[in-house]
């Protein structure tokens, strides 16, 4: 079991090493991305590009380079090309609208998908479970930013009932973070809670089955709440971990188009921003960030199945 | 997010019937069929698109009419205003979804968005399809360092940030296209959308192959084939790949529907399709800064793509009940 | 595993993973508690809020954006500025920390100033005259975006920064007297304008020899920057001790302060300076069409539209083909219509053949060589000539940015050299690599977008692009790659010459040339949006030429 852990934990040190090499090497790539052409502005001369590369070590061999920019990374003094800024200092200012993004999607899309689904597999058949699936089919089939645009101009635009842009603390005043990041939130969770309702129902439709559930059944209770107390803790368990890697993914900036579109000025809008203007620090960063949040919650999600699910023995790891 | 559910479906069992028995199982279910028949539709509408550009509609994708006026007499308007807002539909064969800021008829780019938008969308699902089925044998047949090697390639590109990973390849690739070697594709081409798209996926692919084959590998009737001295390549081709057809056949449209979805990101941000040529994806994108005055450019080309995917996805859970009808597929993470 | 050990791991697996939102959930409010949000001052003279697309490292040596420049402007005064009033006036040099314009002998090669007496920083520390020595140094070794006009026009500046010597020799100052003599390499009559230049606005002599971005150095002026968040705002709040100084000619400004706060939407921007929940904002390029029927309808009186001296063209490369070609380049002269530009920038637009702007010095009073600019293409005229010169079927790839609404004008353009009878097609590069790609010879581009905003009042600021100096083989300004005879003699006998009637004269006359040979088609001149809420005066609120928005007349409506 520990040992199991401390496999996991150094192969994901390996994969996070090797997504850095992997960024790094993408960028080098860039025909006529020269860092400091770009840096050198408008009216730039020959000299002052010779001058910023030497300053900024741009003549040295790729491997140096590379091992220069880990090294200030770690030591949280990596600045970015294009406006100077330190960038794990920018991604920490991101992330208070980012992290709020991720939980309240989360929470939004665990209720609606356990609402759905559990209704779904209750009138399994019938009517409303028709109409819940197409509606669910309709949800993950539509991407989040077609949805964000759409509520966005039906509640921000022409209705004027929400804000269209920005984040606000939740210290600084609760009420208007709530409703600055109502649309973000449901632009996010209608898509997952699609796929997750019909997975859950699913899931629920085949332990149903189970001989416990029998049981129970024998002892006069109702399906749906034969349903919802027996049957609904042990099909959540797939779901659960599906749901950390959503997270993880969000976390990790995942949200670029929908952070963009509301303006929420999150790690997603920030990474973003520096792919379009090619600037390779925040790039880096960003990723290495991203790439660990997933590895580390993929692993801790792993580790809970392995532990919840004794059928599950790591021989194919 | 998409990738939640074909992370979800997968590293399952195998399917329980067969691909010939889950075809015509699913040919039963009506709602299915339907889907599928709308899919078919919007294909051979999205195929027609030259006819309808050159008789009806009299304009093609690209050709611009900015200064341009519509109608006669006094109803005669300006396509594009002075102010530059387009003008909304008009229900006849000229624009008749509109016009986009650069005065393009809308319609026509829809169709002939939607041919990129599948091009991509199809040619990016074959290369996954191959890659992965390839990648998954081999892990799963040759085992040993093989796998492991192979194992750990996808565990990279499974923790890779999808969208950062295709923006990052797509931007690089826009500015310069690649070379390799004597083969050189632009950076316009629509083949690199569908590279990057393609290469994305295949982990999500690979891993649930890798699987099956682990335990198809553990059967008898391969044991004996391999004592008999049977080589690996043909043992793969007669009795491994078989037994895989049906995880394909349920695979195959959820790996289309993701891969359409992610070349309309992609296009959304700029780096797909390259302007001025249309897809969804960079239609939608163009449309977002003009939703409050002129609608139409954000609704046209969301309502395509997402009845598209509807129908994909639609013919794809008739597919998985075909294949499954009694749910047994596991879900787990990996 | 029993049932209770089970229970127990479901347990701590629950409790863990709440522990982890909940540490997350506090790290998010401590990174909030860490950005000291500013009580708002709302003292006599009131806030505003300023909403822009981005900004620069607001070191006053370092950032070169025309955001960073106007803030910089009413904050860090250099030893000359530009006069604060709207129009042509606002052009003009008056002095700012110096006492008076500077002396200039020795043929055009030598300036000389003098600093005031007893000028004071906003921390109270007095200012020197080697303060000005020390920012030129800064400027060129934080690689300033307008340094290459150091470079070019000061002795020893160019040694300095490459590391060949440790100070720049043309500069001399004496703290004593407040004498700074500079001297030139060549005569460059537009010299004095790079000295008002927010790059050489003066900060102390203390300022360390790196990027201040994030906490900028003191300066002089009505204003001083505070509570910087890169990539996201800064508060521009007044500087007490300015107001004692009494410069002549520099307001002390009214709003007791301004939050600059980035929102990269524009669209989003415009609508909340309409629905007034900002002050003000600056569009990157121009209005979006969404909103200028909005703010016709319901705003008229709290906006304008502003001429500046910024020019919109076409750039052909003509070292190759096919705009090597005289008769390439005008067909395109006669096929491109302006007002197609006009309408993707929402009305924007002055449409005009010259390169020297409207009201700017030099713009000639003759009709333009090819037909009025806002008159009708003649497609079928450009074809032919297109035929005639056997250039048909050539392919030519035309370069723009990948922004809006720069990538619908190279739309346009494609499809206007396809109906021509090119074989065109688009390329779209990112904002940040589109000049340095583009002014790259070696990729053999032909044509291209591009725009550019004059740094000072003297036509040299536009015809250093087409200056035949500027080429080298990696990077050249001069994208045309343009080396033709008569362009250049003229240029080197009008550059070191000031502004007379006469050697105005002389530049419109070139103008006209340049115009005939169509190196660029220009599309026109920018017209710069100015919109405010309905708290702000507009009707007191100055637009500087240079400078766009000067932030120290801004006032609340009584």
């Amino acid at each position: 079991m520990i040992a199991f852990a401390f496999r996991r934990m150094f192969g994901s040190a390996l994969v996070l090493a090797a997504v850095s090499v992997l960024t790094f090497l993408i960028f080098e790539a860039i025909p006529n991305g020269d860092p400091a052409l770009r840096m050198a502005g408008q009216n730039a001369t020959p000299d002052t590009i010779a001058a910023i590369r030497r300053a900024w070590g741009f003549d040295h061999p790729i491997w140096r380079q590379y091992l220069t920019m880990m090294r200030k990374i770690f030591d949280g003094s990596v600045i970015s090309y294009s406006d100077q800024a330190n960038v794990v200092q920018q991604i920490r200012r991101g992330l208070p609208a980012t992290i709020s993004l991720a939980i309240g999607a989360m929470v939004l899309l665990a209720l609606i998908s356990v609402t759905v689904g559990t209704i779904s597999a209750a009138r399994a058949g019938r009517v409303t479970d028709r109409i819940l699936t197409v509606g669910s089919l309709v949800g993950f089939s539509t991407p989040p930013y077609v949805v964000g645009a759409l509520i966005l101009y039906i509640f921000g635009y022409s209705l004027h009932i929400l804000p269209t842009a920005g984040y606000v603390g939740i210290t600084a005043h609760p009420w208007a973070w709530f409703t600055h990041l109502l649309l973000p939130w449901i632009a996010l969770a209608i898509p997952v809670s699609g796929a997750s309702a019909r997975i859950l129902r699913a899931s629920l439709l085949e332990n149903i089955h189970e001989d416990f559930v029998r049981t129970a059944k024998a002892k006069g209770l109702s399906r749906t709440r034969v349903m919802i107390r027996h049957v609904l803790r042990t099909s959540l368990i797939p779901l659960v971990s599906l749901w950390g890697l959503d997270f993880a993914a969000l976390l990790g900036g995942g949200a670029i188009l929908i952070e963009t579109i509301f303006n929420l000025h999150g790690v997603g809008q920030y990474a973003a921003g520096s792919v379009q203007a090619l600037d390779v620090p925040p790039i880096l960063v960003i990723t290495m960030y991203g790439a660990f949040a997933v590895v580390v919650f993929s692993a801790l999600v792993d580790i809970l199945y392995a532990v919840l699910d004794p059928r599950i023995r790591l021989t194919t790891g | 997010m998409s990738e939640v559910t074909l992370a979800a479906v997968g590293d399952g069992g195998e399917a329980v019937n067969g691909y010939r028995l889950t075809l015509r199982r699913v040919a039963r279910n009506r709602p299915a069929v339907a889907c599928g028949c709308i899919f078919l539709i919007v294909v051979a509408l999205c195929l027609a698109a030259p006819l309808f550009a050159s008789h009806l509609a009299h304009t093609g994708p690209n050709d611009e009419h900015l200064t341009g006026t519509i109608g006669s007499g006094s109803h005669q308007r300006y396509i594009v205003s002075l102010t530059g807002i387009p003008i909304g539909p008009t229900w006849h064969s000229h624009f008749f979804l509109g016009a986009d800021p650069n005065g393009r008829d809308v319609f026509v780019r829809l169709l002939y968005g939607g041919r990129a938008s599948l091009a991509v969308g199809f040619i990016a699902a074959a290369i996954t399809v191959v890659l992965a089925s390839v990648v998954g044998v081999c892990a799963g047949y040759f085992r040993g360092w093989v796998d492991a090697v192979l194992a750990r390639l996808l565990d990279l590109m499974w923790a890779y940030p999808v969208v950062l990973l295709a923006i990052a390849i797509g931007t690089v690739l826009a500015v310069g296209g690649i070379s390799l070697g004597p083969v050189k594709v632009s950076g316009g081409s629509l083949l690199l959308p569908a590279l990057i798209i393609g290469v994305v996926h295949i982990p999500y692919l690979a891993k649930p192959i890798r699987g099956q084959v682990f335990s198809i590998r553990e059967r008898e009737y391969i044991d004996a084939a391999r004592l008999l001295g049977t080589g690996p390549l043909r043992i793969i081709y007669a009795d491994v790949l078989p037994n895989l057809a049906s995880t394909l056949v349920v695979f195959a449209p959820l790996i289309l529907a993701n891969s359409i979805l992610l070349e309309a990101a992609l296009s959304f941000l700029g780096v797909g399709v390259q302007a001025p040529n249309p897809s969804w994806g960079n239609m939608i994108g163009a449309g977002v800064a003009l939703i409050s005055r002129a609608p139409h450019e954000v609704l046209v080309p969301s309502a395509a793509l997402v009845a598209c995917v509807v129908s994909i996805n639609g013919f794809g859970e008739g597919l998985r009940e075909a294949a499954d009808p009694h749910g047994r597929l596991e879900l787990r993470a990996k | 595993m029993s049932k209770a050990s089970r229970r127990f791991v479901i347990a701590v697996g629950v409790i863990g993973v709440s522990l982890c939102l909940a540490a997350s959930a506090w790290a998010a409010a401590r990174a909030e508690g860490s950005d000291a949000s500013p009580r708002a001052a709302a003292a006599a003279g009131g806030t505003a809020t300023l909403l822009v697309g981005a900004f620069q490292s607001l070191d006053p040596q370092v950032g070169f954006l025309t955001t960073n420049s106007e803030a910089e402007y009413v904050v860090y005064t250099p030893l000359l500025t530009f006069a604060h009033k709207s129009g042509v006036a606002g052009t003009d040099l008056i002095p700012g920390l110096a006492s008076a314009l500077p002396k200039v002998t020795n043929h055009g090669l030598t300036y000389t100033l003098t600093l005031r007496k007893g000028l004071k920083y906003a921390d109270g520390s007095a200012a020197k005259a080697s303060d000005f020595t020390h920012v030129v140094e800064r400027a060129l070794k934080l690689n300033w975006g307008g340094d290459s006009f150091l470079t070019a026009d000061i002795v020893g500046a160019a040694d300095f920064q490459a590391g060949k010597a440790d100070r720049v020799a043309g500069i001399s100052a004496n703290d004593k007297t407040g004498k700074i003599t500079i001297r030139l390499i060549q005569g460059d009559s537009a010299f004095s304008n790079i000295l008002a230049f927010t790059g050489l606005g003066l900060v102390p002599g203390s300022t360390p020899m790196t990027d201040q971005g994030a906490n900028p150095p003191a300066g002089i002026g009505a204003y001083k920057i505070v509570n910087v968040v890169p990539g996201q705002g800064f508060d521009i709040v007044k500087n007490t001790t300015f107001p004692k100084l009494h410069l002549p000619g520099i307001p002390t400004g009214h709003l007791s302060q301004i939050k600059v706060s980035v929102v990269t939407n524009s669209l989003t921007a415009g609508e909340q300076v309409l629905n007034n929940q900002a002050d003000s904002f600056d569009p990157s390029g121009v209005i979006q069409p969404a909103l200028i029927d909005s703010i016709k309808s319901q705003a008229a009186d709290r906006f304008r539209a502003e001429p500046s001296p910024a020019v919109q063209y076409l750039f052909f490369n003509t070292s190759i083909p096919p705009f090597n070609n005289k008769a390439a380049r005008v067909a395109v002269t006669y096929a491109f219509d302006r007002g197609a530009v006009q309408r993707l920038e929402s009305g924007f637009l002055q449409p005009g053949c010259y390169i020297l702007p409207v009201s700017f010095p030099g713009h000639p009073a003759k009709p333009c060589p090819y037909g009025k600019p806002t008159a009708a293409p003649n497609i079928a005229k450009a074809k032919a000539m297109i035929q005639a010169a056997h250039l048909d079927g050539t392919p030519v790839t035309a370069y723009a940015q990948a922004a809006d609404p720069y990538q619908e004008i190279g739309a346009y353009y494609v499809s206007v050299l396809n109906q021509l009878g090119f074989k065109a097609s688009l390329k779209l590069l990112a904002a940040s690599i589109y000049y340095p790609t583009t002014a790259n010879p070696q990729l053999g581009i032909q044509t291209g977008y591009a725009s550019y905003r004059a740094d000072y009042s003297n036509p040299t600021t536009f015809y250093h692009l087409l200056d035949a100096r500027t080429i080298t083989s990696t990077f050249s300004v001069n994208r045309d790659q343009l080396n033709d005879a008569h362009l250049q003699s003229v240029l080197l006998k009008l550059q070191p010459q000031p502004l007379s009637a006469a050697v105005t004269k002389q530049w419109s006359d070139l103008d006209v040339y340049s115009a005939q040979q169509a190196f660029w088609f220009v599309i026109g001149y920018t017209k710069s949006p100015e919109f405010f809420s309905n708290r702000i005066d507009i009707k007191k609120a100055i637009f500087s030429q240079r400078y766009l928005a000067d932030l120290s007349s801004w006032q609340l409506k009584k």
